[in-house]
């Protein structure tokens, strides 16, 4: 049973959904395919709240084992307590803290209105009236926007963290080109070959060298372009195809019963 | 954007901190930046979390079910066998967090059976017409190529190389098939070239992103935290 | 002299490199150099997609009401479809931002050029993102400083008047696909909390098939094959992307199958359709280092190749 209904779900949920492409009712095409969506929507919120779930639940433990590296644990959840609360409470709660002013200048240097900001003590909320800039009248007030105090822990913690993170491979990659890019052979050396025409393609390297012109643009350029149109396409596509198939087989295996991922490895 | 309020001032110094925490990685590994980590993976624990609520469960589960049982006197028969079929979703979905039990873990089987289905279902048609049909439909194209009547030999030996190497790269990923005579040997090998032009491409594409990355964070630092402290006290 | 100079680079060359690295990317910050760059076919191919998207609107219209004038069956789904596309005569844009903060400075210059466009030509633009949480905040904020960036030049852009931001749901391949018949199941409200049947934007969109053009700028690998196989295959929308310089080489396949209308690539692409639509911006100013850096690049894999075949020469 723990095996047999699993698998009966996922055939028969995979049937159903394949038949709705042969079935030409508006019932089927049309009703069905959103409640299955809607269906398919909630329960995967769920899988979204698991993974979240599943890291609190790792953290938790390291405290309680008091393993290596604990007191970073406790940073992460206080972190992740602190910005959890802070979202879910109602972002114009608590006192107000200050109010300040400033003048909305647009990049042609027209002064399109005065905002008005009010902090309180989770989040701050903005006041923004717009000028008419087709009438030229008076300020007219447009929008109230509560900008939470949410919004700060992504713009100044979680934006310049995830970008900063990922920046750091600039240098890994600049040291790998040196260390490893290296034509010991007749493919590393074509491999080399392309990618030097095309890192010489990609920028205007002939505003400041002089270099052979075809259809209107460098000649590295040019290269560039034929090397993704041809043998780059034929590669990839070759690769498509292959994973799309190898992909078909799986699903079919899958809903054939032959092959189980849902059990985890076992049965 | 530039600080105009303390509130933006203290976050551009965080925000410059903890980048500067993170580039002493470079250096070694050192307690900064593994603080900076835990920073980090708290503060998209804690946005997710947010997420998941404001915009999954609540508007998705919450509100419509609510509407349900508040206006439950004028629904249609076909709207109770929704709510049914949404509290049973819902059912399925709480499966989940079965994970965290070992004796109970196998009722996580579930929903993750529904979604397998469910998914496999609605987009295995739809990949084989766009990635299988389309992108075959694509290759066989005509050999001899002709514009205005005359032979267009530039679009001729394009096609010529595109077709030699969609074939030659599928042939060569046929592991399961001995190549020993020297034929399919040279169509591996080919596929092989192919392989590496594309594979060259793709790492010199891989430059632009990671360099991308690195020079905004680059202008951050010069123009808001360093201009912009300037300029929030009045010294430029 | 020589080998002295190569081994203490062989033992110091992470440093050097670090330095050479951020002196390419700082030292053009402080530049104002214009680099011109050609729009590539495929940058063209979707710049004129957005540009002929009040043109697509009208001849839908007109074929619209020439079937209506021919036909007795289906009226009344016919004359509501017309009614809807009648509310937008130039056209909507669905503008799918999926990426998060670590592909964000190579691919918001992208999004931003495009909705300068599809705000100057008076377009009404729908965005959305479908594949991750934590892109929301950030699609957002690109989507209101476009709108305020263009308001003194092409008129007052509102939200939910001229362009309305849905945010992010749970769900990524059965989002596109509720997408495909109603937006508003999908999406209930927008990312304010605006329920969709007040928003008067709205009123003329029901589903995939009132959008002209859909533009998905992504970083993701499987994002672009989802729509592909929802707007592109299953409603016959025209498609066209935006995405990392790295992905862009798996993805030409399609633009070539013309499956795609257009496809930027990275930086680069940003930087060609700014050429196109004459307006420079971020990724035109981004250029300058990505020159800096490629040239180091280049000089680095000859350097090192040049030394691993004297070592080599030496050892034999």
């Amino acid at each position: 049973m723990r095996t047999t209904l699993p698998k009966i779900l996922c055939i028969g949920c995979g049937i159903i959904m394949l038949l709705q492409f042969f079935v030409p009712l508006e019932f089927v095409q049309r009703d069905m395919l959103q409640w299955v969506n809607d269906s398919a929507i909630v329960v995967a919120t769920f899988g979204l709240a698991i993974g979240l779930a599943s890291l609190v639940h790792v953290h938790s433990a390291r405290i309680r084992r008091r393993a290596r590296g604990w007191g970073f644990s406790v940073v992460t959840l206080a972190c992740a307590v602190v910005v959890a609360v802070i979202g879910l409470l109602k972002s114009d709660w608590g006192p107000v803290v200050a109010h300040s002013q400033r003048y909305d200048i647009l990049p042609n240097g027209v002064t399109a209105g005065v905002i008005e900001v009010t902090h309180t003590l989770f989040g701050y909320q903005t006041e923004t009236a717009f000028t008419n800039t087709l009438a030229a009248a008076a300020l007219v007030p447009l929008q109230q926007r509560t900008v939470p105090m949410f919004d700060w822990f992504y713009n100044y913690i979680m934006y310049p963290l995830m970008s900063t993170v990922f920046a750091l491979l600039a240098f890994y990659m600049m040291t790998a080109a040196y260390r490893a890019m290296r034509a010991k052979s007749w493919e590393a050396g074509l491999l080399l070959a392309a990618a030097l025409i095309v890192l010489l393609g990609q920028v205007p390297v002939d505003q400041f060298v002089r270099l052979p012109a075809i259809d209107g643009m460098s000649l590295f350029e040019w290269l560039k372009l034929r090397i993704l149109d041809y043998p780059n396409t034929a590669a990839k596509r070759s690769i498509i195809i292959g994973v799309a198939l190898g992909g078909l087989a799986t699903s079919i295996k899958i809903l054939t019963g032959i092959e189980k991922p849902y059990l985890g490895g076992r049965g | 954007m530039m600080p105009e309020s303390f509130m933006d001032l203290a976050g551009v110094w965080t925000a410059a901190l903890l980048s500067l925490c993170v580039f002493s990685f470079l250096f070694k590994d050192n307690i900064l930046f593994k603080l900076t980590e835990a920073i980090f993976v708290g503060v998209s624990v804690g946005y997710g979390i947010v997420l998941s609520w404001n915009a999954g469960l609540h508007p998705k589960v919450v509100v419509p079910l609510m509407d349900f049982i508040r206006n439950y006197h004028s629904k249609s028969r076909a709207d109770f066998f929704w709510a049914a079929y949404m509290l049973a979703s819902l059912g399925i979905g709480v499966l989940y967090l079965s994970r965290f039990s070992p004796r109970q873990a196998w009722l996580s089987r579930f929903p993750m059976a529904y979604l397998m289905g469910i998914g496999i279902g609605m987009s295995m048609p739809l990949t084989i017409q766009t990635s299988i049909f389309e992108q075959m439909r694509a290759t066989l194209i005509p050999l001899v190529v002709k514009t205005n009547g005359a032979w267009d030999w530039a679009a001729s030996l394009g096609n010529i190389v595109l077709l030699l190497g969609v074939f030659s790269v599928l042939y060569y990923f046929f592991f399961s098939v001995k190549k020993s005579d020297p034929v399919s040997q040279t169509v591996s090998r080919i596929g092989i070239a192919y392989l590496m032009l594309g594979f060259g491409a793709s790492f010199a594409l891989t430059v632009m992103a990671r360099i991308a990355l690195l020079s905004a964070r680059m202008q951050f630092l010069k123009d808001e935290w360093m201009e912009g402290t300037l300029r929030y006290f009045n010294l430029l | 002299m020589m080998t002295l100079l190569v081994q203490w680079f062989d033992r110091n060359y992470r440093r050097v490199i670090y330095v050479l690295v951020v002196l390419c990317v700082l030292v053009p910050a402080f530049l104002t150099v214009r680099l011109r760059i050609k729009p590539a076919g495929a940058t063209q191919g979707l710049f004129n997609a957005v540009e002929g998207i009040p043109a697509a609107r009208h001849a839908a219209i007109t074929n619209l009401e020439a079937e209506l004038a021919h036909t007795i069956t289906n009226q009344e789904k016919l004359l509501s479809r017309l009614q809807r596309l009648r509310q937008h005569t130039n056209g909507v844009l669905l503008l799918s931002l999926d990426f998060d903060p670590s592909s964000a400075p190579e691919l918001t210059p992208q999004a931003e050029i495009i909705l300068r466009h599809a705000f100057m030509r008076g377009i009404a633009v729908v965005a959305v993102i479908v594949s991750t949480p934590v892109g929301a905040q950030l699609a957002q904020s690109i989507v209101d400083r476009a709108a305020r960036e263009t308001q003194g030049r092409y008129g007052v852009k509102l939200a939910g008047r001229d362009y309305v931001y849905l945010g992010f749901r749970p769900g990524y391949f059965n989002l596109i696909m509720q997408m495909g018949e109603d937006i508003s199941r999908a999406f209930a409200s927008d990312y304010a909390g605006n329920r969709l049947e007040t928003l008067p934007m709205m009123q003329g969109i029901k589903n995939l098939h009132d959008i002209d053009l859909v533009a998905v700028i992504t970083g993701f690998v499987g994002v672009p094959e989802a729509w592909m196989q929802v707007a592109k295959t299953k409603y016959n929308r025209p498609l066209g992307m935006g995405m990392t310089a790295v992905s862009v080489a798996d993805y030409t396949p399609y633009l070539h199958s013309k499956q795609l209308v257009g496809l930027l690539p990275g930086m680069r692409g940003a930087a060609e359709y700014e050429m196109a639509l004459d307006a420079p911006g971020a990724g035109t100013r981004g250029m300058l280092a990505q020159l800096a850096s490629h040239v180091l690049i280049i000089v680095l894999i000859a350097l090192g190749n040049v030394l691993f075949f004297l070592q080599r020469r030496n050892r034999s």
